[in-house]
């Protein structure tokens, strides 16, 4: 249905063109409390609460949390309060009582609580695959599971990791000018070597997903799912370019919960057509204690997680189609070292004292400056740092 | 003065009497004439048919010698402007032309029906056939009063049937208007009489007629290819002023055709909506809201056949074939009696009968379709077939998305085929027969196929039971289905397929009494076969499991009765009532419909009309978006769905000026509707066997002004209107916090309160002509997000409340200029080529609004706008 959706905008879309729209809702009152996490039995949860913001203005940060206390409770009086961050680590609680999240907003000192959760299990995951997609241009990430019959609803939690290398493998980095270099050095800066594997070329990245992935086996004559797309990667997409790693968490979720995020997704996704469903805000299961007609954001589920993950390896595969870009590098003269570093934005890759060193574009060299990081997951498939 | 004209009548007829009575001279002094012709037919056994001028109050006075005293009279007359003639020993006497034979013409002989009206050397001779007498039914001695007069109105080339003639006498005391079938009924005073006929684009026509008794009329019609500057007066603006009925628009196929539309193709829907009243959520639907109405509560008939989804390729094209349409009336206040099962308004479409004289057709090339049609007689006079059929190359439209969209693959096409045969048994039975089949297909990346389908099939038996009373049987059967192919995952590959059938019977008879009365009544049937939803797996592979809702079977059954109350030609009231019962299993809805209208003309030229009706519905198209959608199945009412029900007011007032050319009409309605269905946040609609959970109940209310100016005829014709309309609806049950809009009134998704449209056309000449089409509306309103807030791992949009916000108000002008074929008859094809743009202006009107922060730091409102710049288009049409 949701491909339908895209169908019939896409096709209006080859006579339609776009244009931006703003509307005047300065008056709308905004002051709703998003409550998120869920209770991982057998793991580590993460709770935190936030507020609704304006829609205009920037996104790129994710918004300020509201100081909260957040206790998870179970039906038989325990009790399990998160650390000051909302970390709370439920690795040994039992799986077969109910729980619920009680939170405390410390500006307002209002309290809120779900609705009791019943811990349902969660099948391992067979395999995660990935199948290159060359219709689509995407490479598409695919999940296989059984299991028993009595829960057939999940939501994935998946983030994504990539290595990838900058353009350039640079042998050498650039000190800059200070008193602790040797004197013929203080003006210029100096070029010294990388040394036991150091180097500004390999980095590595780390996205969640934040697409609202569920699924239900509920048609099917068993609980299976073979090769059902999870999640896809345009090809072009620099993700690819080297190694790429999806970690994915499936947790079995009761109907209330799937139709929650089902519907979440809807609205988030597939508005805009006028054969998408009209928008609407569907109500979670937390409680503002104090009020119950406050409308509260967010569902709080429970249960456990069986994790997985895939690596992609372009060496392999050849399926990135990268957006060439061309590149120059040039030798500089040791008195010129300083200004290229400082206002050119130029660093030095490689060459020797006597040949000259070559220098380029910094974000060339650096592949940090792209993004990354130099932070490799233990788990990560090579040796090199 | 009525009194002293009479004992002046007394007088006259004393001295009559007296100068008889004394000398072979005879003498007559101020009588009227009526009174002198009398005078010879019964003094001198003169056989005198005579047509008084209806103006004429002259006296007239003759005096003569008893042998010369007819020739003397019959100059007398002449000198008052009278043309005398004679013919085989009887004279005639009229205004105008000199009237001649008046042999008994053939009427009832359907193989000279041709001849009625003279072909192009006949009508040059002093002698056409309006000079002529008809003489009805067979002398009685002794016979008074009235009688009545019926007949069948066709067109002279084609022998098709022709809709919307006005039949009446001069003075309008008889009237009618012929119906679908060209058939109209009315009373005449016993003796001599005039008839008019008039009908938009025809010559008009009148008949001097010999009333002896009760008696038929077939007349055949020809188109008007002269005087686009005629001062005639259209049979819309005479019907207007007669008809008590309000709000009921009539658009003819080649009003339609100069309609311009996207891509060029006449469409009768995108033809609907440029009337005042009704209104659309985009361009690129074919869902359209009548008076404030939801798209589910407009009764389709195509050939009584309901059609479940008027469009193809999601709402750019209409579901009708244009070559075989024949007229469409859009009934959006007074719905008469004999239809019912939707609130809001009734959308009648006819095909072609099929010319009865020779085979002919079309062949129509556009952008996106192609077309053909055929037609012509099977057995000469008795029966004749139409054919047609319609298909689409539209895949290139996909091609023109990037290849990384994902749709780059896709295809998308529709076909249709109409096939109608009618046969005439005899002068008093007619049947159709009629079948509709439509496809539409889509699918991308091989993976998804939608495929919907809708068949239509019927039987009609026309028959005329006796001189009054008309009886019209009629059975057949409507389906309408849905499949969804999705084979993404070869191992949860299915197919999920929902269908609508029906089949009916219907009885309606038509019954005059006099001239004041018009009794109709009857009775519907309808057996409802529902598949709500089965799902099956495709492959072997698939470990899909299979399901099916329980079908649903239901039986509404409605008998009506109405009538149509004229006492005069000022006056007219039509009143009806309609009792429907619905039976679903163990549920029964049973309610009665009210159905009166009612007008009084001030002059004959000025009507005032009020109405009022109420309507149930008992079946309800489950959608959960704006427009209607291609996923869209419907639901018939069981234990928890309730009918939906509602009532409208209405008044107008008409007045028709400069020269009657020009029909101006102002309306005012008020309607309320109750159980219209909304849907819960997240609401399942497919596959959900408890469905009534997720639906919540509305009560609407919706009222406007319409002000309109038609002018159907001459040079410049079409017409513009502005239409003030609010549509609200408020959920019935209070859910606390989770009630739309607090339970609220809120606007309805097609509520546009300002509404402007102008249709118009102007010929240069006979072939050539411009015509202009402007739109102008508030934007519909939209439910938009007003805060963000980041939820698992993204940010995620909270919306306002429904309907709250609107996307910017709606401009479009269209242009076309249109190239007909010329007239040489012996021509053997005729070519029309349309050359549009459609969207002239450009204006990037918004279709949707939507909002996402892919590719950027903030989220950011986007208007799609479908035609954003201005589309041109060729189309051809061959006639042959």
């Amino acid at each position: 249905m949701k491909r339908l959706i895209y169908l019939i905008t896409a096709m209006l879309a080859a006579v339609s063109c776009v244009y931006p729209f703003t509307a005047d809702i300065s008056s709308v009152n905004i002051d709703s409390i998003v409550i998120e996490g869920d209770i991982i039995i057998g793991g580590s949860s993460h709770f935190k609460m936030s507020e609704m913001l304006a829609i205009e203005g920037e996104s790129n940060l994710q918004p300020q949390d509201v100081p909260a206390t957040f206790t998870v409770e179970d039906d038989k009086g325990g009790k399990y309060q998160a650390d000051a961050d909302g970390n709370l680590d439920l690795t040994s609680a039992p799986s077969d009582r109910r729980y619920r999240l009680r939170a405390v907003n410390h500006n307002s000192s209002k309290e809120y609580v779900s609705s009791w959760q019943t811990i349902m299990e969660t099948c391992e995951i067979d395999s995660l695959s990935f199948m290159p997609n060359e219709s689509n241009g995407t490479l598409d990430l695919r999940i296989s599971l059984h299991g028993p019959d009595d829960y057939r609803l999940y939501q994935f939690i998946m983030d994504e990791v990539w290595e990838y290398k900058a353009f350039y493998r640079a042998t050498h980095y650039y000190v800059e000018p200070s008193s602790s270099l040797p004197l013929d050095y203080r003006n210029s800066g100096m070029i010294v070597p990388f040394e036991n594997g150091e180097n500004t070329y390999y980095c590595w990245k780390r996205r969640n997903v934040p697409t609202l992935n569920v699924i239900s086996n509920e048609d099917l004559s068993e609980n299976r799912l073979v090769n059902e797309k999870i999640h896809a990667v345009p090809n072009y997409d620099n993700k690819l370019s080297y190694i790429y790693c999806l970690n994915v968490s499936a947790m079995a979720i009761s109907q209330e919960h799937l139709s929650y995020l089902k519907h979440l997704n809807e609205v988030s996704h597939y508005t805009g057509s006028l054969f998408s469903p009209n928008p609407s805000e569907m109500r979670g299961n937390i409680r503002c204690v104090s009020d119950t007609t406050e409308f509260v954001l967010g569902y709080i589920g429970a249960g456990k997680l069986s994790s997985s993950r895939v690596f992609y390896y372009n060496d392999k595969v050849h399926f990135f189609k990268p957006v060439y870009e061309a590149h120059s590098s040039k030798i500089i003269a040791k008195r010129d070292w300083y200004r290229s570093w400082k206002f050119d934005g130029l660093l030095p890759m490689n060459g020797d004292p006597v040949q000259g060193y070559e220098w380029a574009e910094s974000r060339c060299i650096d592949c940090r400056l792209m993004g990354g990081n130099k932070e490799k997951p233990e788990y990560w498939p090579n040796n090199h740092n | 003065m009525r009194h002293v004209r009479t004992i002046v009548a007394a007088l006259a007829c004393l001295i009559i009497t007296m100068s008889t009575a004394s000398a072979q001279q005879v003498e007559v002094k101020r009588v009227s004439s009526d009174s002198l012709v009398r005078f010879i037919k019964t003094r001198f056994n003169e056989k005198v048919y005579f047509l008084k001028d209806a103006e004429d109050v002259s006296d007239y006075s003759v005096s003569a010698d008893s042998k010369d005293f007819v020739k003397a009279a019959l100059s007398e007359l002449g000198a008052k402007g009278y043309t005398v003639s004679s013919y085989g020993g009887s004279w005639f006497v009229s205004r105008g032309n000199p009237i001649s034979a008046s042999l008994p013409v053939g009427f009832f002989d359907q193989d000279n029906s041709d001849i009625v009206y003279g072909d192009g050397e006949e009508s040059n001779t002093q002698v056409t056939f309006q000079n002529k007498i008809y003489e009805i039914g067979e002398y009685k001695e002794g016979r008074k009063g009235k009688a009545y007069v019926q007949g069948y109105v066709r067109d002279a080339a084609s022998g098709e049937p022709i809709v919307g003639v006005a039949v009446h006498s001069p003075d309008g005391t008889a009237y009618s208007v012929t119906d679908s079938y060209g058939f109209y009924r009315l009373q005449l005073p016993v003796g001599d009489n005039r008839l008019n006929f008039s009908g938009y684009s025809l010559e008009e026509l009148q008949l001097n007629l010999l009333v002896h008794d009760d008696g038929g009329l077939d007349v055949t019609m020809k188109e008007m290819v002269t005087a686009l500057n005629g001062a005639v007066v259209s049979a819309e603006s005479v019907s207007h002023h007669r008809d008590s009925r309000m709000g009921i628009e009539k658009v003819r196929m080649n009003t339609i055709r100069k309609i311009p539309s996207a891509f060029g193709e006449a469409d009768v829907i995108k033809a609907v909506l440029t009337l005042p009243g009704v209104k659309t959520v985009g361009e690129a639907s074919s869902g359209f809201n009548v008076r404030g109405g939801a798209v589910d509560q407009n009764l389709i008939l195509f050939n009584d056949g309901t059609v479940f989804n008027p469009s193809h390729l999601f709402g750019i094209f209409s579901a009708f074939n244009p070559d075989i349409v024949n007229e469409m009336e859009l009934y959006k206040s007074s719905i008469p009696a004999e239809f019912g099962g939707r609130i809001s308004s009734v959308l009648d479409i006819h095909s072609k009968e099929g010319n009865s004289n020779k085979l002919t057709g079309t062949i129509g090339l556009g952008m996106l379709t192609s077309s053909f049609s055929l037609e012509g007689p099977i057995a000469k006079g008795k029966t004749t077939f139409v054919l047609g059929g319609r298909t689409t190359y539209s895949n290139w439209i996909l091609n023109m998305l990037p290849e990384n969209s994902g749709y780059n693959g896709g295809k998308a096409s529709f076909s249709d085929i109409n096939a109608g045969i009618t046969h005439r048994f005899n002068e008093r039975n007619t049947l159709h027969a009629n079948v509709y089949w439509s496809a539409d297909r889509f699918s991308f990346s091989g993976d998804t196929t939608f495929r919907y389908s809708n068949l239509n099939a019927s039987v009609k038996l026309r028959s005329q039971l006796s001189l009054r009373h008309t009886m019209t049987l009629s059975g057949g059967m409507d389906g309408y289905s849905n499949r969804l192919d999705d084979n993404c995952n070869p191992y949860t590959a299915y197919t999920l397929a929902t269908d609508v059938r029906q089949a009916h019977a219907k009885a309606d008879f038509s019954y005059s009494i006099g001239q004041a009365h018009k009794l109709s009544y009857g009775a519907q049937g309808i057996f409802y076969d529902m598949n709500p939803g089965t799902t099956t797996a495709i492959g072997e592979k698939s470990f899909f499991e299979g399901a099916a809702l329980d079908k649903e079977n239901a039986v509404e059954a409605a008998a009506y009765a109405g009538d149509t109350w004229s006492p005069d030609r000022r006056v007219a009231v039509e009143y009806g009532t309609r009792f429907t019962a619905f039976l679903n299993h163990g549920t029964t809805y049973m309610a009665p419909d009210f159905r009166i209208s009612g007008k009084y003309s001030f002059r004959d030229n000025l009507s005032l009309k009020a109405g009022f009706n109420s309507m149930h519905q008992n079946i309800h198209m489950l959608t959960n978006s704006s427009s209607i959608s291609p996923m869209d199945t419907w639901k018939i009412s069981d234990e928890r769905i309730r009918p939906q029900s509602g009532w409208q007011a209405a008044s107008g007032l008409y007045w028709t000026v400069a020269d009657n050319k020009v029909d101006l009409s102002l309306e005012g309605y008020w309607k309320q509707m109750s159980r219209y269905l909304d849907y819960k946040s997240g609401a399942q609609l497919s596959m959900n066997p408890n469905l009534a959970d997720d639906l919540v109940e509305t009560r609407g209310k919706a009222y406007g002004v319409e002000v309109m100016a038609r002018k159907t005829l001459g040079k410049l014709n079409g017409w513009v209107s502005y239409t003030w309309s609010r549509a609200l609806l408020q959920e019935m049950e209070d859910r606390g916090i989770e009630t739309i809009n607090g339970g609220k009134w809120y606007n309805a998704p097609h509520d546009k309160p300002h509404d402007f449209k102008l249709v118009g056309n102007y010929m240069f000449t006979h072939r050539y002509s411009l015509s202009i089409n402007i739109d102008y509306s508030t934007g519909r309103p939209v439910t938009i997000p007003i805060a963000k807030y980041w939820y698992k791992e993204g940010w995620r949009l909270a919306y306002s409340e429904r309907n709250s916000y609107r996307i910017p108000d709606y401009f479009r002008m269209d242009m076309a200029f249109n190239i007909d074929p010329g007239h040489y008859l012996k021509q053997l094809a005729h070519m029309t080529v349309t050359l549009g743009v459609y969207n002239v202006t450009g204006r990037k009107n918004a279709y949707s609004i939507y909002y996402t922060n892919h590719g950027g730091a903030s989220i950011n409102g986007y208007k799609i706008s479908v035609f954003a710049c201005p589309v041109p288009y060729i189309n051809l049409n061959l006639k042959f």
